[in-house]
């Protein structure tokens, strides 16, 4: 019978021990050893001029993440539908249906309406701009 | 706290780190994929989350019953800036899994959207090994 066969190839069953310690560890852990941290993980780049926030969000309807941005704070939120097949039996579920809201204090106050979001791949881009009369001015040094 | 080893880094979703059981051939890491296995009356479906891969970046083998997914991303790191905060940890996916004689392979079908990959493995008798090629999604 197909259900029974379905088995996993040797070690892979070790490994997927270790996910779910790993992920025990990383439930009970959370807000320990970061000083920041939540779900989902972000990355976050910046230069003077701009900032740029990365997540990974697999399998979203990009109309359904909602993002914000008050100040030096931007809120990402959304969530993924229940995949559910009718007729279909789970053999294996690790991809759960989730909700989130994550917000991320950036290293400066951004430029509502110059923001950027690109969903593609599974990945979320958001670029957001430093309003130009808070960039940090060079000043130059006249010799005496 | 259990630990199985020294730290191991995850990706936003949760997924682990494969092994270190190879030896690299990139510097990057690799990723056990998140899986769905659903079952209908005419197929086994895999649904796995690959973040950053499209369909370009995905191969799927099936060979001795041994199907082979394995998923390549391109890292979009933004340019000439710098990284304040790491959460997360860009890397490649893999993973394998045994199936049962009973898959018509020739039916295989796969597509990639939004980052998750999902392949439809009809059942049937034959079992013959081919490489599967994947469909723009």
């Amino acid at each position: 019978m197909i259900l029974n066969d379905l088995a996993f190839a040797g070690w892979d069953q070790f490994r997927d021990l270790e996910r779910v310690l790993d992920e025990f560890n990383r439930a009970v852990g959370r807000g320990r050893g970061f000083a920041t941290g939540g779900d989902p993980a972000v990355n976050v780049w910046a230069n003077d001029d701009a900032v740029v926030v990365t997540t990974e969000l697999p399998g979203l309807d990009p109309a359904s993440i909602a993002i914000s941005v008050v100040g030096d704070t931007v809120t990402i939120s959304g969530q993924r539908p229940d995949e559910s097949r009718e007729g279909a039996t789970w053999l294996r579920r690790e991809r759960a249906p989730y909700e989130f809201s994550r917000s991320v204090s950036l290293p400066f106050a951004v430029d509502p309406d110059r923001a950027e979001a690109r969903y593609a791949k599974g990945r979320l881009y958001l670029a957001l701009r430093r309003p130009e009369e808070q960039k940090p001015k060079k000043i130059a040094v006249k010799a005496a | 706290m259990f630990q199985m080893k020294k730290h191991t880094p995850e990706t936003s979703r949760g997924g682990t780190q494969v092994a270190e059981r190879e030896t690299p051939t990139m510097p990057r890491r690799t990723w056990t994929p998140r899986c769905d296995i659903l079952e209908t009356d005419a197929a086994i479906m895999v649904v796995a989350d690959m973040p950053g891969v499209d369909h370009d970046g995905v191969e799927i083998t099936l060979d001795k019953g041994v199907l082979n997914l394995r998923g390549t991303v391109v890292d979009d790191r933004p340019q000439d800036m710098n990284l304040l905060l790491g959460e997360y940890e860009v890397g490649d996916y893999a993973r394998s899994f045994t199936l049962p004689d009973a898959i018509d392979t020739a039916a295989v079908s796969a597509q990639v959207a939004n980052g998750v990959l999902t392949l439809t493995l009809p059942k049937a008798k034959s079992a013959q090994p081919r490489r599967i090629e994947v469909k723009a999604g």
